[in-house]
């Protein structure tokens, strides 16, 4: 495993859109967290309204959720990653040069789960430091929000890992990806929840992590959901593991079988 | 080491959709030889360098190489170049090589010599999305060549090369051929298999012509012109000389093909004996050109 990773990794390592993705996710995170929390904090009414979401333990809560607006450009950064291969047809060549079918799907499942794990960590560091800036508060209380980021990171980049997989296209793939993950899924949960039965759009692969962890949207959704009780979060955890499985098996099954 | 075979092919099928790729190819690539794949533009060649390299999935039918069920593993001991030469190409020659070397785990100290002989050490750094057709061809056979592989499958080698490098291309095979390197190659040019190779599988749209040692496969049938003044006696003349297989009008003069060999002498003779005085005698050997197309063409 450490040998395909560091195979994965000479692929990478000198790659320019790779290190601008991860360096602009890298700084997008901590900047994205100040300026919510300048925000929060600056305004009186709001300050009211939303309490601090930045001190402990709130804050795995609200660092999370912010970090999942911008872990789409992980996504990319990984529909990229696997559409290059198919472009390049060097999928092909790592199978003729010797590796096996499953040992290049287990160095594509490696990458999936670093790059899950690093934004995990960044999630965890960036909490850590505002809630100690913030003082207050019990600081492992809540931490079960760390299990959920990661969750929902990984659900989000297994939808960007089954596009990358099934789409020849990088452009096409990333378009796909960046409507559903900013409209098209809140689209079609809004619809579901409204028009069709109540808590019915939980049932959607981010949809499903976007409600585990609220962050600052929480006080709205307690609003809507007066008198419907929600979903619990075992229930959302299992959802998005039931995609992610989904996801990862129909990704293996195509790299398995198909011509490459 | 002389009677195992390399690579067995039995019964191999593949279809694309309705169209029947492959109809059931059995063949087997001695150790040792320089194996030529032959067939027109279509005939399954690079289908059927692809199953065995498991890029694409036959249909049924099974492959081995090295005598036993096929593992991924030994593919690391077989240079390939397949189809295209597919490289990273935001990397290096040398960043791409180093990939391949650290798949293959083997070949990383092998860069230099590779690069150099495929003449682009002067561009090792460069990008290989900057480089030329024929300078992506070269990469990708120091690619295939890197670590010294027992065995080469190579895919139209010389696809993109200009003269020059068609000939060191060959040469560079031949001589992994005489040092004991399997060889395995697909081409549809004739005269390129004729130069280089011993054996020879010929396939066309999707079947198995023929396969064997390439004298016996493109076995040289002798062919004579001839002419004389009376060109209608000389028919029935020749006609009546035993063991003549056919006599064809060609510009004036007849082409004849001999079931068994025939000197010019014997034919002259038995011409002159009949009242026929040649104007014109020549034996010509028959093209492989014409071999192969006999062999595909009907």
């Amino acid at each position: 495993m450490i040998q395909l990773l560091n195979i994965e990794w000479m692929k990478v390592k000198a790659y320019r859109t790779f290190w601008i993705l991860i360096i602009l996710f890298f700084v997008a995170v901590p900047l994205l967290n100040m300026a919510i929390e300048s925000f929060v904090s600056q305004t009186k009414q709001v300050s009211l309204l939303l309490g601090s979401p930045f001190a402990f333990p709130r804050v795995w809560d609200t660092v999370a959720w912010a970090t999942s607006i911008v872990t789409p450009i992980m996504g990319v950064m990984l529909i990229i990653f696997l559409t290059n291969e198919n472009n390049f047809r060097t999928v092909r060549q790592n199978i003729i040069d010797g590796w096996s079918r499953d040992q290049y799907i287990t160095a594509k499942f490696g990458v999936l789960i670093t790059t899950t794990l690093f934004i995990t960590l960044l999630i965890v560091v960036t909490a850590f430091i505002f809630g100690l800036k913030n003082g207050t508060g019990e600081a492992t209380e809540n931490i079960v929000y760390i299990f959920y980021a990661f969750v929902q990171s990984l659900a989000y980049l297994s939808l960007a890992f089954f596009l990358g997989v099934y789409m020849k296209r990088a452009g096409i793939a990333i378009a796909l990806y960046v409507m559903y993950a900013y409209i098209g899924e809140f689209v079609v949960a809004g619809l579901l929840d409204y028009k069709v039965v109540r808590h019915l759009g939980a049932f959607l692969p981010l949809e499903s992590t976007d409600r585990l962890i609220p962050g600052l949207s929480n006080f709205a959704r307690k609003l809507v959901d007066q008198g419907n009780p929600p979903p619990s979060n075992s229930t959302y955890v299992l959802i998005a593991l039931a995609y992610i499985a989904l996801f990862n098996f129909l990704s293996w099954r195509k790299i398995k079988k198909s011509d490459l | 080491m002389e009677n195992t075979h390399i690579l067995s092919l039995h019964q191999i099928y593949k279809n694309y959709g309705a169209i029947q790729a492959l109809k059931g190819v059995s063949f087997d690539v001695p150790a040792g030889s320089v194996f030529g794949i032959l067939g027109p533009n279509g005939s399954g060649k690079t289908t059927l360098l692809g199953i065995v390299m498991d890029v694409l999935k036959a249909n049924s039918g099974t492959y081995s190489w090295f005598g036993q069920p096929s593992d991924n593993d030994h593919r690391k001991r077989i240079g390939t170049l397949l189809e295209t030469p597919n490289f990273y190409h935001y990397y290096s020659a040398v960043r791409n090589l180093q990939i391949t070397a650290a798949i293959k785990g083997r070949g990383a100290d092998d860069i230099e010599r590779v690069l150099k002989l495929a003449n682009l050490w002067e561009r090792k750094d460069s990008k290989f999305s900057t480089f030329s057709l024929g300078m992506k061809q070269r990469l990708a056979i120091a690619n295939a060549i890197l670590g010294k592989p027992e065995v080469l499958l190579l895919d139209e080698p010389t696809n993109g090369l200009d003269p020059s490098g068609i000939a060191e291309i060959r040469d560079l095979i031949r001589q992994l051929g005489e040092s004991g390197t399997t060889v395995i190659m697909a081409s549809h040019m004739l005269d390129e298999v004729e130069k280089v190779c011993n054996h020879v599988a010929i396939l066309k749209r999707g079947e198995l012509i023929t396969t064997g040692h390439v004298d016996e496969v493109l076995a040289d049938e002798d062919m004579v012109e001839i002419s004389a003044a009376d060109l209608p006696k000389l028919e029935s003349v020749l006609n009546a000389l035993p063991g003549v297989k056919s006599v064809r009008r060609h510009n004036g003069s007849f082409q004849v093909m001999f079931t068994e060999s025939k000197t010019a002498e014997q034919i002259n003779k038995h011409c002159f004996e009949q009242g026929v005085t040649l104007n014109y005698l020549t034996t010509k050997r028959k093209s492989l050109e014409a071999r192969f197309m006999e062999l595909t063409n009907n």
